[in-house]
């Protein structure tokens, strides 16, 4: 159920993030000095672990449905890739090579770009060599992330602050997972605060 | 509550695979004077582990990252190799 202050939030967390993201590509575009190498097609990225919280999976999930994408096919992706993610080590989900539940095995696009979470929103790339996710050590030691931490940091602080308002958590989740429950807010009665209570039970419990 | 053998972090609910005397004399061979009884798997890894697919991607991963680290030219080329078989393996029906 999406209750009044919720939707408020929401359009509130969707109009900062767009300008962020805009601010970002705009820093970014007048500082680098190397072409970037992301081009449609390689979808190295859509390999990597994604994590997100609670507001981008309503977004997520209200957009598929917006746009008749939400079906049975692709909820069993989801549930799928839900399911392989649950509280498995980012290491572990790296070098696994788990593709994105939205990624479009046959075009290599993403299904929902239009809707596509902030940090997808801010991914790049100057060395599409970096980009597989079986080479992340030498990514790292290269680290070419420090501008989208400053911006991520910068998206938490400001969804932390929307939420506080009506006294509701900031819940971070794996990007599947992260839908599925937006799914549940939006089509059931549980409201945010459900469904966040729900998830530390299911981590206390260590499901 | 065990330590998980692949993501190194303590959980419930492990899967405990016991070692046969086999197995504690390669890891022996492999340099390890005191090899452990048995190996847990927390639920989360030992799901990728089971899986034909993600199995093969994450022990190629591993194998390459290792390889390079240790400072082996042709690291990928040996992991692809590697990947391969065990693809090959993963396919074959179980009876």
């Amino acid at each position: 159920m999406i209750t009044k202050p919720l939707r408020r939030t929401l359009k509130l967390y969707r109009a900062g993030a767009t300008q962020l993201a805009a601010d970002f590509w705009q820093k970014l575009l007048l500082q680098a000095n190397q072409p970037l190498a992301c081009q449609r097609g390689c979808s190295n990225c859509c390999y990597q672990p994604l994590t997100m919280t609670l507001l981008d999976g309503i977004i997520v999930y209200q957009w598929l449905a917006d746009n008749h994408l939400w079906t049975s096919d692709i909820q069993k992706r989801f549930k799928e890739t839900s399911d392989r993610t649950a509280n498995l080590a980012l290491e572990v989900w790296m070098l696994s090579m788990i593709p994105c539940p939205l990624l479009d095995s046959e075009t290599k696009a993403c299904m929902a770009y239009q809707a596509r979470p902030f940090v997808c929103r801010i991914a790049f790339s100057h060395n599409e060599y970096f980009c597989h996710p079986h080479r992340f050590m030498e990514a790292m030691e290269a680290a070419p992330y420090e501008p989208r931490k400053v911006s991520l940091l910068a998206l938490a602080k400001m969804e932390e602050a929307l939420l506080k308002k009506h006294r509701l958590p900031r819940v971070v989740l794996p990007f599947a997972t992260a839908v599925l429950h937006g799914e549940a807010i939006c089509t059931t009665k549980a409201d945010y605060m459900d469904r966040a209570k729900l998830i530390w039970l299911k981590e206390l419990r260590g499901d | 509550m065990a330590k998980c053998t692949v993501c190194k972090r303590d959980r419930e609910h492990c899967e405990i695979i016991p070692l046969t005397e086999a197995e504690r004399t390669a890891f022996k061979r492999l340099g390890n004077d005191n090899p452990p009884k048995e190996l847990a798997y927390c639920q989360p890894c030992w799901k990728t582990l089971s899986d034909p697919i993600s199995a093969p991607a994450f022990m190629k991963g591993l194998f390459q990252t290792q390889l390079k680290q240790l400072g082996v030219a042709n690291a990928e080329d040996l992991a692809s190799k590697f990947h391969t078989e065990l693809l090959k393996k993963a396919s074959k029906p179980r009876s």
